[in-house]
């Protein structure tokens, strides 16, 4: 009788020290460096090259800050087909050799719907062209996290001229 | 010695029971995918349905555009040179379109160089291998015929053009095959008037809209409208369509009219001619004085001149195109010309 108690003590304190050694684990695992989620640059990502793709130049509204930008380029005749969209803007700006200006317009129309802490790129025709929109609060080959969103554009001058198709690709990073 | 070794035998036991209900609640169960390891996926999913979205939404739509405008001008610039028409012009600029040749022949080889690289076939590719090389997402496709036609939604100025793609887009982890309807308007100003070319010698003005509306005619205007070989909508007049195939009827939705400018004629018009100086009238020998109703034709005070090099040399119109161009208080003497 007594050696089967012991038998049940023993049992019992096999289980004890296998708990504590697995919490002891756990507990290390849990202490381990912060990794940012992917899914929000993801998301972020995807949101902003859905934003640019899908909003033509006459979309924005010339109340705000941004559409009275736009309107002044189109009042000033750069932007000569207010139906196209932000990102064939860009592009169209891109194919007219007038980068300064791909730039600040791609500057203008996304700063304000990134927020600060991630930075946000955005790369014409492959990377011939890298508009920095956000440098984010960690530089990009600090960062942990990088996603891209990838689209392909065109455009046309006069109807009969098409341009493109150049590759626009958003990089996130945080 | 005893007690030592039962305290092993217990504890292997005990590791034995953990091993056992581990396995037993792993063992033939389906496995969970970790919310961390999506992205990967999700990513994949993401850019391809971005690219497909793209491709029927904007790409195609764009390529149909600017390839069927191409193929206008084309077309418009072997009548031009060759002075035929064409018996289907639908029919016609679909193979200009997706071949690049009309009725077999490469335009090219006749030296209109138009849709040199912008078929619609070589413009999807172009597309296709950016996709291949930048997303790894291999296209392929078939393309329907196009059709091109006008109504009272597309009205004179435009033309619509209709056609059917299927594509088949495989990214490897997953597929679609979709028949995407490309249907586009294409402007037609700025393309050049075949109907003149077919009639004249190296003269074919681009087509291009009257600023005047709601027929608010004035002399000065319309002397404008003559001296700039400006278009205005007729219901008498044959549409953009029509004119590709020399056809001088009218088109209640998308009929369009120049006047025929003397001084651009120097040398080939017949200054005899017994018909209105509105192209489809002087090139489809209608409106004349034989015809049925009121088609007597008439010279304008002010504007009709018989001094050979006079601006409005010999310009007549009838009683119609009188009225609806504001000139009845310019109506001069009566014109019987032997044709």
């Amino acid at each position: 009788m007594r050696t089967s108690r012991r038998g049940y003590f023993f049992l019992f304190d096999a289980f004890l020290a296998l708990g504590a050694i697995a919490f002891g684990i756990m507990l290390i695992a849990s202490f381990r460096s912060y990794a940012p989620s992917q899914v929000q640059p993801l998301m972020l990502a995807e949101d902003v090259m859905a934003t640019l793709a899908g909003n033509r130049v006459e979309d924005i509204a010339n109340t705000t800050q941004t559409g009275l930008y736009v309107s002044g380029l189109v009042a000033n005749g750069n932007i000569t087909d207010a139906h196209n969209t932000l990102l064939e803007q860009a592009g169209e700006f891109y194919v007219r050799g007038n980068r300064a200006l791909a730039d600040d317009f791609t500057v203008n129309v996304t700063r304000q719907v990134v927020p600060p802490q991630y930075g946000l790129e955005l790369h014409i025709n492959g990377s011939d062209q890298v508009v920095v929109v956000s440098p984010g609060s960690v530089a990009m080959a600090d960062s942990t996290v990088l996603v891209n969103a990838k689209r392909l554009v065109s455009g046309a001058v006069n109807a009969s001229t098409m341009w493109g198709p150049l590759l626009m690709e958003v990089r996130v990073w945080a | 010695m005893m007690r030592s070794r039962r305290a092993m035998f217990f504890t292997f036991i005990a590791i034995l029971i953990i091993l056992v209900l581990v396995t037993g609640f792993t063992v033939g169960k389906r496995q969970v995918v970790l919310t961390s390891q999506m992205p990967v996926v999700r990513t994949r999913a993401a850019q391809t349905n971005s690219y497909v979205q793209s491709l029927s939404g904007s790409l195609l739509p764009r390529i149909v555009q600017t390839s069927g405008t191409r193929a206008l001008m084309a077309v418009s610039a072997y009548m031009n040179s060759t002075g035929s028409s064409l018996s289907d012009p639908s029919a016609s600029i679909s193979e200009v379109m997706l071949n690049g040749t009309l009725g077999g022949v490469d335009l090219s080889s006749l030296g209109i160089t138009y849709m040199q690289g912008n078929t619609v076939p070589e413009r999807i590719q172009e597309v296709a291998d950016l996709a291949s090389q930048s997303q790894r997402i291999n296209t392929t496709y078939t393309t329907g015929s196009v059709t091109l036609s006008q109504d009272n939604t597309t009205g004179p100025w435009r033309v619509r053009a209709a056609m059917n793609v299927t594509l088949f887009i495989d990214a490897r982890l997953m597929s679609w095959n979709i028949s995407a309807p490309i249907i586009v308007l294409i402007p037609l100003e700025g393309i050049e008037d075949p109907y003149y070319g077919m009639h004249t010698n190296d003269y074919h003005p681009a087509i291009r809209r009257s600023e005047v509306v709601s027929g608010n005619w004035t002399l000065t205007l319309f002397e404008a409208h003559l001296r700039n070989v400006t278009y205005d909508y007729d219901i008498n007049a044959p549409s953009f369509l029509m004119r590709l195939s020399n056809a001088s009827g009218a088109s209640f939705c998308c009929g369009i009219e120049s006047m025929i400018n003397p001084a651009d004629y120097a040398m080939d018009l017949p200054s005899t001619a017994n018909w209105s100086y509105v192209d489809h009238c002087f090139y489809g020998h209608q409106c004349n004085a034989s015809s049925p109703g009121d088609k007597s034709i008439w010279n304008l005070s002010g504007l009709t001149s018989y001094s050979p090099g006079a601006e409005f040399y010999g310009f007549i119109l009838t009683q119609y195109f009188i009225g609806k161009y504001g000139l009845t208080d310019y109506v001069g003497s009566q014109v019987v010309r032997e044709p």
